[in-house]
């Protein structure tokens, strides 16, 4: 059907499939008349006044069909990192029209405004969410939610069915209505997002990205400044790497684990995170709970808008960048050194381990983290308490149902027997999946081999359907983590090397497929927002 | 040798009216023999309810969690933390008297050191609530106790400036404990040999250790007295050191400072006199004590106020300049974004810091406003809330928006049972010190008995004489006596 292997390639490529015939009969000629014909199908087509509506399906929750899963509920979204809802995601220039005042209160405070969406006849009241890079006069809605109990306890009563706003036109489904009147109601709703803040302040340590023309002038940005990092912190360490930090060097004799990420590759689908959920037993805690940043999930698709600060028009984004962020696994981490009962502690295989029955819930591991991957059972979210009645709170901290949910008989069911259950007042995080680790380790014992590259893989790893992740032994100089490594020198990065805590996780930059070219140091879009937060510049939000 | 005990007459005297020996016991010791009064019992309940509703508040949390307080993935610490150093802080001023001005010989400790010591131990046992119950799994909290176990066994992690403070804290409660207590001793045989009743006799009688005044008991009750603020004075400058290791030894910008322990320990002296303050203020009027705690006393106090505010606003500055100076981005940034900007999320409470610590002290640069009570309270307050924003400025802006602006939090504002907690500790002080102020004597009895024939009014005035005797004069008329 496809043809060749080659054939299918060039589809993949072109992104289209032509068809032969077609091809043959009229291939390249051109018809004056077809192109009338057009123009008029276009300027015929009916011109609504007001909006346009789009209705989307979420990469979570699709048609609704995925609703009653609470890992896809609590699964941010990709754009928006918001969980638990559906809402109208509008642009910042409709945001203004509506007399939205895009401050730090809007930022730091989750009540969003509600709007009143009016199409014909059917009216709804939504909340908003402002999103740079929309199309000024276009409102998206989410399908799949506003389900009804039976669809299950996970779906019930989450979002608004957003149905309402398509149509039938007599051969398809239409997913876009125009005509569309919207009205600022003045009231406003919680929305639980998992990140508020959407600028990464140009903080060049955190992110790399760039374009293809600037990449291409001047391809060796990266590595210079990892030299020139690393040549500081030789001379303030006495020419001697080991001074650098107080604490001694790790032995690590045999496997060393390490982990590649490439922002290039990541498209923020969130399949991952959803992975890691299943693997490690990461507890689901509810919209109330993620409101109140308990959120759990060990992995995170951290997401940064990219535009021009010194753009008029805050809607032209220049991109995003998704950037996955786990437990980097330093070498020298501060979390380590912190733990008054070092109930963390660094393994011989170079990964930053959690002894739970240790951790006494002090905290500090969570403070100290520059990464903020750590998280905290605030709460009794697996059930797996000692205490009697301790999910009972009413007056502080109400648990959301999905939580007990999670906690019944047949749902533990889906829990990784390998995995330990956390109990409320532990830190965890991601360990890398060490057990999968350890089984991959005994395969190899069992079969009296030296580990094979590529046998032991991370649950992250497995659901990455772009091999963004890559994971291996570093020791073995002939696994893929180090072959990724060597031929992206000149995207490879750590996050926050500056701090020399020694990550595990190397990045690799995002270059956007542009041909701007970008001036200045360090290559960050409009340059670099001298410590710009959102309150200081009420009217921004990227 | 009584003559030998002179002092000039250009010093102020530490005890005024006509008071000999019997009159102070009198004096110091009649609260303490009273019915309680109204007042007394008016604030003691009101004080007991306040414990109530703490210990209503920390079960909540043990309960259900530590969900019960607002703090989350991006802010860890929040009220916990900034209760337990503005408490430690608090017991500083304390130690700093009974130890360190006792090496120095300054005869006007005597008349405040006994409360200001018993302020100190209730204030670290206060502040040690904090650390203990902001745990996830308090129950396991003995894990921080390094001692030879079936675990493993399973040693502390002795690079964590916790497990510093877990030492810090306990050594600095029961170094303060001692001392306070062995100065008790000879006042509390004083309470026991007056008492007429049976109970009073035997509680007394067993709290005395079965002192007996003798020359051999003063002996050594002086010797002990010295090694224990020998063993205190370091501990003044060791313990808020330690605690500010807590931050010191991090890499969260705003925390990883290298001034801070000079920093913290001058802020720690600063908050703790201003507390000894807002307590004497009132204790003396209420228990008739204003011949023991002068205006001279106040003064003293409120002139190390202005000198330990003024320390640090010079810090505050010093670090302000040092993150602009050192250019690294994160720093300056927490400074600037985070603290001094006051439009920014919690812009206000640096500012609070500022006006309550460095600028309202001031005020004291002016005799008038020292030796005034009203202005003396008024401003131990504000000194007080100054330095617990200090430490939420330091604790909650710089976690709130670190590294990462992905993780950059909402804001943090506590819950019913965050603020229960800090109200019971409150509570849990103040019924501490009202039954200390019932049962034991505020003042030290011996000590002061100590310093009044070289610095008691009426003595000081007779020997005022001497001044413009000339030798012989002085010869005539004292030596024959001998």
């Amino acid at each position: 059907m496809l043809g060749s292997l080659d054939d299918f390639n060039k589809i993949l490529q072109i992104g289209v499939k032509e068809s032969p015939a077609a091809a043959a009969a009229g291939a390249g000629s051109y018809s004056a008349a077809a192109v009338a014909d057009a123009t008029a199908a276009i300027s015929g087509y009916k011109k609504g006044t007001g909006d346009e509506l789009v209705v989307y399906q979420k990469v979570s929750i699709g048609t609704g069909a995925q609703a009653g899963n609470p890992w896809l509920q609590e699964l941010p979204d990709p754009i928006s990192k918001a969980t638990w809802d559906n809402y109208a995601l509008i642009s910042v220039t409709k945001s203004k029209e509506l007399g939205i005042t895009l401050n730090a209160d809007h930022e730091y405070y989750p009540e969003k405004p509600v709007l009143e969406i009016t199409v014909g006849g059917t009216t709804m009241k939504l909340p908003c969410l402002v999103i740079p890079g929309m199309n000024a006069n276009t409102i998206a809605v989410a399908l799949g939610y506003g389900r009804n109990e039976e669809t299950g306890k996970a779906a019930a009563g989450v979002g608004q069915n957003a149905y309402q706003f398509t149509s039938y036109n007599g051969s398809n489904v239409e997913y876009h209505v125009t005509g569309v009147s919207v009205k600022n109601t003045g009231s406003k709703y919680k929305i639980a997002q998992t990140q508020i803040h959407n600028s990464y302040e140009g903080r060049i340590e955190v992110l790399r990205e760039t374009t293809m023309a600037t990449f291409k002038k001047e391809p060796n940005v990266i590595p210079e400044w990892r030299e020139e990092l690393k040549e500081e912190y030789h001379n303030n360490a006495n020419g001697d790497f080991n001074e650098a930090t107080l604490y001694p060097q790790h032995d690590q004799p045999g496997l060393k684990w390490g982990m590649n990420i490439d922002l290039n590759s990541c498209t923020g689908c969130g399949a991952c995170v959803v992975a890691c959920h299943a693997e490690n037993n990461v507890p689901v805690v509810g919209k109330r709970e993620v409101l109140r940043y308990h959120d759990m999930h060990w992995l995170r698709i951290d997401r940064y808008f990219v535009s021009d600060a010194t753009d008029k028009d805050p809607d032209n984004l220049k991109g995003v960048v998704f950037q996955p962020m786990l437990c980097q696994h330093c070498d020298n981490a501060p979390c380590e050194n912190v733990c008054p009962v070092a109930a963390t502690n660094h393994s011989m295989e170079g990964i930053n381990q959690m002894a739970y029955n240790r951790c006494i819930g002090t905290r500090y591991c969570a403070n100290n983290c520059p990464f903020k991957v750590r998280r905290f059972n605030w709460a009794d979210y697996t059930g797996a308490d000692s205490f009697k009645n301790n999910q009972d709170q009413s007056l502080v901290g109400k648990l959301d149902d999905v939580i007990f949910q999670m906690n019944d008989d047949l749902t533990r069911m889906v829990l990784n027997p390998d995995v330990t259950v956390r109990s409320r007042g532990v830190m965890e995080k991601c360990t890398f999946c060490v057990q999968k680790l350890q089984s991959a380790k005994l395969d190899a014992k069992k079969a009296g081999t030296v580990l094979p590259d590529g046998s032991a893989k991370t649950a992250c790893q497995t659901a990455c359907a772009t091999n963004a992740i890559v994971f291996g032994n570093i020791h073995d100089k002939e696994s893929a983590i180090n072959k990724v490594r060597e031929e992206n020198d000149q995207r490879k990065f750590y996050v926050l090397e500056q701090l020399h805590v020694l990550p595990s996780i190397s990045y690799l930059a995002k270059v956007r497929n542009t041909d701007e070219v970008i001036e200045g140091k360090h290559h960050v879009a409009g340059e670099k927002h001298e410590g710009m937060p959102a309150s200081t510049k009420p009217e921004e939000t990227h | 040798m009584s003559l030998l005990r002179y002092e000039s007459q250009v010093r102020p005297a530490l005890v005024e009216g006509d008071k000999d020996y019997h009159q102070v016991t009198e004096d110091i010791c009649r609260p303490v023999e009273a019915k309680p009064s109204k007042l007394w019992w008016t604030g003691f309940l009101i004080s007991v309810l306040m414990l109530v509703f703490g210990i209503v508040s920390v079960t909540m949390e043990v309960m259900y969690g530590t969900g019960q307080w607002n703090l989350g993935k991006t802010i860890g610490w929040g009220w916990d933390i900034t209760n337990f150093v503005w408490w430690v802080g608090i017991g500083h001023a304390g130690t700093l008297i009974s130890a360190i001005l006792l090496l120095f010989r300054q005869g006007w400790r005597t008349g405040v050191n006994r409360a200001a010591e018993a302020m100190t131990i209730f204030a670290v046992i206060c502040a040690g609530q904090f650390p203990i119950w902001h745990m996830g799994r308090v129950w396991n909290a003995f894990f921080v106790l390094p001692y030879p176990n079936t675990r493993g066994p399973l040693w502390v992690n002795f690079n964590s400036p916790l497990l510093w403070d877990v030492f810090a804290i306990s050594t600095y409660f029961t170094v303060s404990l001692l001392f306070w207590y062995s100065g008790l001793i000879p006042d509390l045989a004083t309470l026991r040999d007056r008492a007429k009743k049976k109970w009073r006799k035997v509680f007394y009688g067993v709290a005395a250790f079965g002192w007996t005044g003798s020359t051999k008991h003063w002996q050594r009750h002086e010797a002990l007295s010295l090694v224990l603020a020998g063993l205190s004075t370091p501990l003044v400058l060791s313990v808020h050191t330690i605690v500010s290791f807590d931050f010191a030894t991090s890499v969260v910008p705003g925390w990883h400072t290298t001034i801070f322990p000079p920093y913290f320990v001058a802020g720690a002296i600063f908050s703790g006199f201003a507390m000894v303050q807002t307590l004497l203020v009132v204790t003396r009027k209420v228990l008739g004590l204003q011949e023991y705690i002068t205006l001279e006393h106040i003064e003293v106090m409120n002139k190390v106020i202005v000198l330990t505010g003024s320390i640090v606003g010079i810090a505050y500055l010093t670090e302000l300049f040092m993150a602009w100076y050192s250019h690294v981005d994160y720093e300056w940034f927490a400074f600037k974004e985070n603290r001094v900007n006051l439009f920014s999320p919690y812009g206000w409470s640096y500012w609070i810091m500022m006006g309550c610590n460095v600028l309202s002290p001031q005020i004291f640069w002016f005799r008038k406003m020292r030796r005034n009570l009203v202005v003396t309270f008024f401003m131990s307050i504000l000194v007080n809330i100054g330095m617990w924003f200090e430490r939420f400025v330091i604790i909650v802006t710089s976690v709130y928006r670190d590294y990462l602006p992905s993780s950059w939090s909402t804001y943090y504002r506590p819950t019913i049972w965050e603020v229960g907690f800090y109200m019971g500790t409150f509570g849990l002080f103040f019924t501490c010190y009202f039954l200390f102020s019932k049962f034991f004597p505020v003042i030290a009895i011996a000590e002061i008995k100590h310093i009044l024939k070289r610095s008691g009014g009426n003595f000081k005035d007779k020997m005022g004489g001497i001044e413009v005797e000339t030798v012989n004069q002085f010869g005539d008329k004292h030596l024959h006596e001998h």
